[in-house]
């Protein structure tokens, strides 16, 4: 193989010409591996990259699909992963100061997940420090860039995860969301990014952010390359209180049924209002797309959504303080002055505010399960706006946070995706948001998968990157 | 908390002492218009929820252990 022939395949391509032995892996991650050498300095999108293991794990996935035994679609497939998540004898930083050199003994329950699958780790990945930021402006690895244009963020906080993506030096990888952490890298790197069902992935050996939002899940730059991601993660773990006993079919079951007679929700209130025109404009495409390939679209309603923000930041804020608070208290100068900031706004809220974002939470479950009695999914905007430039301040005020259309969907812990939707008069990526009733995933890859195979934009490629 | 009130940085030094750590009077003052209008924005909430809203239950019906 010359030149850069895998970079760009999806993973379900990879896997099948690895499968019939077109593609060597030991040749794909020595490509990929080249890439970052190449491109990864204007990036920075790898923490570490661990090169000896994947090439160790390509030969050894090469020798087994010579053998006849392939484990699965993604034998011998890349992955390379947030490093939020504990990997054995390598080191896990959560992009912290504090874990700069904490090396885990055991990999996380997804890392086992991943190998038993025979992926390949390439390394680990940047994200905004502890995860707490919508970023990845790391001020201990430095900033993330996005290669769409590298003055520009590459959201967060898995922004290491939709850069590499973006810019082909892996074709998976699996992030976490607790307000939008893995939808909003999709949606301005221009990838794909589903957050799954609450429970639906196991965090055990996953680091929290705040236990009672956080989720795991894949991003990819295809709908059939996130199906067979969480095909690979999903399913009960009885070492995980947090982890659902919901059956996890084979995801990518329903992906080629289309749309015809499904209802679509446009929750116009809140999710469609102060959106950046080029935004606007997309979705509204993607709405008529929708209806011209057999979708019936109406208006719903989500009754207190506009106070849901402020109680996902209300219990963001108590439960990462809660995390943080011995560190908070032992080694407060080694976090990143806004991370620090915001653990010590945490340490302030009211046991009762607590409790009663926590009512909110429930009266907001309650209302969309009654949305989804009348509509199948729901589509947004994934964002308001394009990636902002490095360095703009990003709010958390209700009203202007540019997250507010994702984290609702923390609080109600539905599976909700973002996959590319077009691009700004400045050529920025646009994600849409697609949401489903829980443990609906595959109605939403459905949706999703329906939608791409009418674009193209999924195939545009960064400049500066082939 | 009244959304009216303004929290004396003082009683954030406190509260940080008992919790022992330390927030200096600089850092106390650029953390209380954030706390503020978070805490205006959590009594909103609470005014709005009716008396009979329970707190969410930790995992989504039927799915859990």
């Amino acid at each position: 193989m010359s030149g850069d022939q895998a970079a760009f395949l999806s993973a379900a391509e990879l896997g099948r010409r690895l499968a019939a032995r077109e593609l060597s892996p030991v040749e794909v991650v020595q490509e990929l591996l080249g890439r970052i050498e190449r491109l990864d300095p204007g990036l920075n999108s790898f923490i570490t990259v661990t090169a000896e293991r994947a090439l160790a794990d390509a030969r050894a996935a090469e020798a087994e699909i010579a053998a006849g035994a392939r484990r699965g679609p993604l034998h011998g497939v890349p992955i390379a992963l947030k490093d939020i998540f504990d990997t054995a004898g390598v080191r896990t930083t959560c992009g912290s100061q504090i874990l700069a050199t904490h090396v885990p003994g055991v990999d996380a329950a997804v890392v086992q997940r991943l190998r038993a699958a025979g992926t390949v780790l390439l390394g680990k990945l940047n994200l905004h420090e502890f995860a707490y930021g919508t970023t990845t402006t790391n001020p201990h690895y430095g900033a993330c860039r996005n290669p769409w244009n590298r003055d520009r963020i590459p959201g967060g906080s898995s922004g290491g995860s939709g850069a590499a993506l973006a810019a082909g030096l892996c074709p998976l990888s699996l992030g976490t969301d607790t307000g939008g952490s893995i939808r909003i890298p999709a949606s301005v790197c221009g990838v794909v990014g589903l957050k799954p069902t609450f429970g639906r992935v196991t965090r055990r050996g996953v680091w929290p952010l705040a236990w009672t939002l956080d989720h795991v899940g894949p991003m990819a730059r295809t709908v059939e390359d996130a199906a067979l991601l969480l095909d690979a993660v999903a399913g009960h773990n009885p070492e995980d209180p947090w982890s659902s006993r919901a059956p996890a079919p084979g995801f990518a079951r329903d992906l080629e049924r289309g749309v015809d007679g499904l209802r679509v929700g446009i929750p116009r209130r809140v999710f469609f209002e102060h959106l950046e025109p080029d935004v606007g404009g997309a979705v509204d495409e993607v709405i008529a797309c929708l209806e011209r390939i057999g979708a019936r679209t109406r208006e719903v309603d989500w009754p207190y959504v506009e106070h849901a923000y402020t109680a996902f930041h209300g219990l963001l804020a108590s439960e990462a303080s809660a995390f943080h608070g011995a560190w908070l208290r032992d080694r407060p100068h080694d976090y990143g002055e806004p991370v620090r900031q915001a653990l010590e706004l945490g340490s302030f809220v009211p046991a009762v505010d607590y409790v009663n974002a926590r009512r909110m939470q429930w009266l907001l479950r309650d209302g969309l399960s009654a949305a989804f009695r009348e509509v199948d999914v729901i589509v947004t905007p994934s964002l308001p706006r394009t990636a902002p430039p490095i360095g703009e301040p990003m709010s958390r005020e209700p009203d202007r946070a540019w997250n507010r259309f994702l984290a609702p969907f923390n609080l109600t812990g539905s599976p909700a995706i973002s996959v590319p939707c077009g691009f700004d008069r400045a050529g920025l990526p646009i994600g849409l948001q697609i949401v489903g009733p829980a443990f609906d995933e595959a109605r939403v890859l459905r949706v999703a998968r329906a939608y791409e195979r009418e674009t193209d934009w999924h195939t545009r490629r960064p400049p500066g990157v082939s | 908390m009244s959304r009216e009130t303004q929290i004396p940085p003082q009683l954030l030094i406190e509260l940080a002492r008992q919790r022992g750590w330390a927030l200096e009077p600089q850092r106390a003052s650029a953390l209380r218009p954030l706390l503020e209008s978070l805490l205006r924005g959590l009594a909103l909430v609470a005014e709005r929820l009716p008396p009979e809203a329970p707190p969410a239950p930790g995992g989504l019906s039927g799915s859990l252990v």
